[in-house]
């Protein structure tokens, strides 16, 4: 049997991440959780995912940001190299009243994610994405 | 005392005497710090140098004429208090002076008491104007800031409540019966409504005309409707609905908000989706009419009751028909729509025929310069 993919949730939501934890292992995979940006770094450092969801505004409006800058430096002492590639989805509650306009720089050097939805995120459609994306990775 | 915070006056006199005689006495006060010029262009760059606040200022002197300097002053330093001193003490200079902005006058002769009174009243004018400046900027700033974070919070436990809502639909915590899955349903279409109404709360409650006044750049319409036509797509699919739009590519610039314009577009197409009949119609156009571009948004929908036509602008109103219950709105859409579109200088008004249709047309000020012959590009 092929091994599970392991998608990490970083969210600082308990609800949202039992939520998203339970729909994802009902199809399939297996989840790591963290509630905060340092958490996450640290999960990633102590196992490489296949997949990364990530919220935006957690210890502070900002931390999402600063975890995906830690993840995507590509220098090359980066203690994150191993994962510089990870697929992230990036999730947040708040784009359609901040003026941040996320989905539109989503993929773009300016927002280096490979994808974005906004919550609430129907269980389905996040399985569906997560699935397609891992499997997009894994082709590249 | 710190030179920063003493209060700077700038005595502007041809003669030598007086402007001696007014620094000697304002001197005497340790909260002044006092700077002299002996004619209007010199007083001028004294000003460039260091604004002061507040100017004495001889009207009749050689050179720049007194009322000149006092005109350069108020377009220039608007925040400096400007006292007129006038040898010739005619009431017309004078009240000429004030006419143009200048604050008190001082006629000659006048003792040293007099000039400090009519100098502590303009400075205290000052200070009270500063005060009431600061006042209301700080006053925005927190109205700003509360409306955020109380949409912020809002925000939060409807989305968490509406992820437990769809968790449960989607038999992620065991099969439900189908009126379950519709009541579930139903409380989410509730939920989702209140996310829709903290969004239209905010982005009313953030309106600033002059912010958007500001902004207005010439933007080019065709692709702006391009945009906003491939956002409602998805939306017109589901209903069945056709959505035409013919705008030329060669279509003048308007001058607007990009943003402002896109929410306007997007909200009176998103409308002219949602209050349509199945297999019904949108038309979209856009022409070059008199007083600016004309975008026209018609559809083939259930119409607005006559009664009601005037009112549809108005923040909170909502059309009572047992055929538009089933839509959910906030009834803030077009009044958002409609202060949006007066923020850039347009104007926006509406015709409807009950089971007929609705057209919503804005005009929205041209850009200038040439128009290019037009050639429809249709775009379905």
């Amino acid at each position: 049997m092929e091994a599970k993919h392991r998608v990490l949730i970083v969210d600082d939501d308990k609800d949202l991440v039992e939520l998203m934890t339970l729909a994802l292992e009902a199809e399939g995979f297996e989840c790591d959780t963290a509630y905060s940006a340092k958490e996450g770094l640290e999960r990633v450092k102590a196992h490489v995912p296949d997949l990364i969801i990530l919220d935006v505004m957690m210890e502070d409006l900002a931390a999402g940001f600063r975890f995906l800058t830690q993840i995507r430096n590509r220098e090359a002492d980066s203690e994150y190299a191993a994962a510089v590639d990870t697929p992230i989805l990036m999730v947040t509650g708040v784009e359609e009243v901040t003026r941040m306009k996320l989905k539109e720089k989503a993929g773009t050097a300016l927002l280096p994610v490979d994808q974005f939805l906004s919550k609430p995120i129907p269980p389905k459609v996040l399985c569906k994405r997560v699935r397609e994306m891992i499997s997009a990775a894994k082709q590249a | 005392m710190n030179e920063g915070t003493k209060s700077r006056i700038l005595i502007v006199d041809d003669d030598p005497s007086m402007r001696d005689s007014c620094r000697q006495v304002l001197v005497k006060e340790p909260a002044y710090s006092v700077a002299v010029a002996e004619d209007g262009q010199s007083g001028l760059k004294a000003m460039e140098a260091r604004p002061a606040d507040l100017v004495f200022l001889d009207l009749k002197m050689p050179g720049m004429n007194g009322l000149d300097v006092l005109d350069a002053l108020r377009r220039d330093y608007p925040d400096t208090v400007v006292n007129v001193i006038t040898g010739y003490a005619t009431v017309e200079s004078a009240v000429d002076a004030m006419k143009r902005g200048a604050f008190d006058f001082l006629p000659k002769p006048f003792t040293p008491s007099e000039l400090r009174i009519v100098t502590e009243r303009a400075l205290g004018h000052l200070n009270l104007q500063r005060e009431a400046k600061r006042f209301q900027q700080e006053k925005e700033q927190l109205r700003e800031d509360v409306i955020s974070i109380v949409t912020h919070q809002l925000r939060e436990p409807v989305i968490v409540m509406m992820q437990y809502l769809q968790t449960l639909r989607q038999g992620y915590v065991g099969e439900l019966s189908p009126l379950a899955q519709e009541y579930l349903l139903k409380a989410e279409k509730r939920a989702e409504e209140l996310l829709k109404l903290s969004e239209h709360w905010l982005s009313f409650a953030r309106m600033d005309r002059t912010k958007i006044e500001a902004k207005r750049m010439p933007v080019p319409l065709a692709p702006l409707l391009a945009k906003v036509t491939e956002q409602i797509e998805p939306l017109a699919r589901r209903k069945d609905v056709a959505l035409r739009v013919s705008a030329s590519t060669s279509l003048p610039k308007v001058l607007a908000d990009v943003e402002s314009l896109e929410v306007v577009l997007s909200n009176l197409l998103s409308n002219a989706v949602k209050y349509n009949v199945e297999g019904g119609q949108v038309w979209v156009t856009a022409k070059v009419a008199e007083g600016g571009m004309e975008v026209a948004v018609e559809d083939s929908g259930v119409g607005i009751p006559e009664e009601s036509v005037p009112y549809v602008f108005e923040p909170f109103f909502r059309v009572r028909d047992p055929k538009r219950q089933k839509v959910h709105g906030t009834g803030l859409g077009l009044s958002i729509a409609r202060m949006l579109v007066e923020a850039q200088g347009g104007t926006i008004s509406v015709k409807s025929q009950l089971g007929k249709g609705t057209t919503f047309v804005v005009r929205i000020p041209l850009a200038g310069g040439a128009i290019d012959a037009p050639g429809a590009v249709s775009n379905p």
